[in-house]
């Protein structure tokens, strides 16, 4: 994926892109946190840096699962045991010019976070994405980890930025969707594609206010 | 002791939440009670609504021109129009042009 693919013009989000560039290069970790469809997924796969290697986390796993699949994704042989634990941990710790990505950190097994606590002062950087009360259980529970993070607070992209991206809907189209769905990006984008749909079967050629409003009123609780 | 009530007749005054929505029915808003209160509360007032309103009032006159819908589907446009024109309007002192 290239790296402006997908990628809305916002100052907001292209000036936290150069600061996440500049934590991981130092092997300093982020936070990135935001609400249901700010756009977390989204820019974390925007996160590309040249000289570093990005190693995704499944956040479901559990403590020996997730060691190793870090070291698989770095093409190391590491079978799934409760037994290798220690020395995983060692192995990851050891290895440079890598970062690890972790989406719906919400979801992360408590068990873990000491062990990302090891990674991170080994100089390994870690990006955490997820919902606000990551950073709320990380300060009362793991405070001298939430110190260890710069916090990146995603809000969802203004209509202005929505409105400059879809040539091919109305301006004020786009901010009833905008409205209708409060900002949840994901959301926005399925009533997008939806209207786009049906302003094809109408043969028409730009998607206009009407439609976007006809087709919200047969949605109902949007 | 005995409880105080109002003479028969007197009508309370509505407080400034139920004020913005009087003045936004008056310009054929639906109002979204919901919303409208989440902007209540980071600080909406009747005088900004009012402000925003009138700054905005030949946008709000085009979209009327545009829309052929029934009123309650035109009322509920024309409100978030106005909610989002009230975003952008509480925005700019704290985060500066964008």
């Amino acid at each position: 994926m290239k790296r402006k693919e997908c990628f809305i013009n916002d100052k907001r989000r292209r000036s936290y892109l150069a600061s996440v560039y500049t934590r991981i290069t130092r092997g300093k970790s982020v936070l990135v946190e935001g609400g249901y469809g700010a756009g977390k997924t989204r820019f974390l796969s925007l996160i590309q840096p040249k000289k570093l290697r990005g190693v995704w986390v499944e956040s479901l796993f559990n403590v020996h699962e997730t060691l190793a699949s870090i070291l698989k994704e770095l093409n190391y042989e590491a079978g799934t045991s409760y037994q290798r634990t220690p020395g995983y941990l060692k192995m990851i710790c050891a290895l440079d010019d890598y970062f690890i990505i972790i989406d719906e950190a919400n979801d992360l097994d408590p068990r873990l976070w000491p062990y990302l606590k090891r990674i991170i002062d080994a100089g390994v950087p870690i990006v955490f994405a997820g919902l606000p009360k990551v950073r709320t259980y990380l300060a009362s529970e793991h405070p001298d980890i939430l110190s260890r993070l710069k916090t990146l607070v995603l809000y969802p992209i203004e209509v202005e930025d929505f409105i400059l991206e879809y040539k091919d809907f109305e301006p004020e189209a786009v901010e009833q969707i905008y409205a209708a769905t409060k900002g949840d990006m994901r959301k926005f984008e399925e009533i997008v594609t939806d209207c786009r749909e049906r302003a094809r079967e109408l043969k028409y050629v730009f998607v206009d206010v009407n439609l976007v409003l006809s087709f919200l009123a047969e949605q109902p609780g949007i | 002791m005995k409880k105080r009530r109002n003479p028969p007749g007197t009508k309370l005054k509505a407080n400034e939440l139920e004020q913005i929505i009087d003045f936004l029915s008056e310009k054929e808003m639906v109002v979204d009670r919901g919303t409208l209160m989440e902007r209540y509360g980071e600080g909406l007032t009747l005088s900004l609504a009012r402000t925003v309103y009138e700054h905005n009032q030949p946008r709000y006159e085009r979209y009327l021109l545009k829309l052929r819908q029934p009123p309650e589907i035109t009322g509920a446009a024309l409100f978030n129009a106005f909610m989002l024109d009230c975003i952008k309007h509480m925005r700019k002192p704290i985060y500066g042009a964008k």
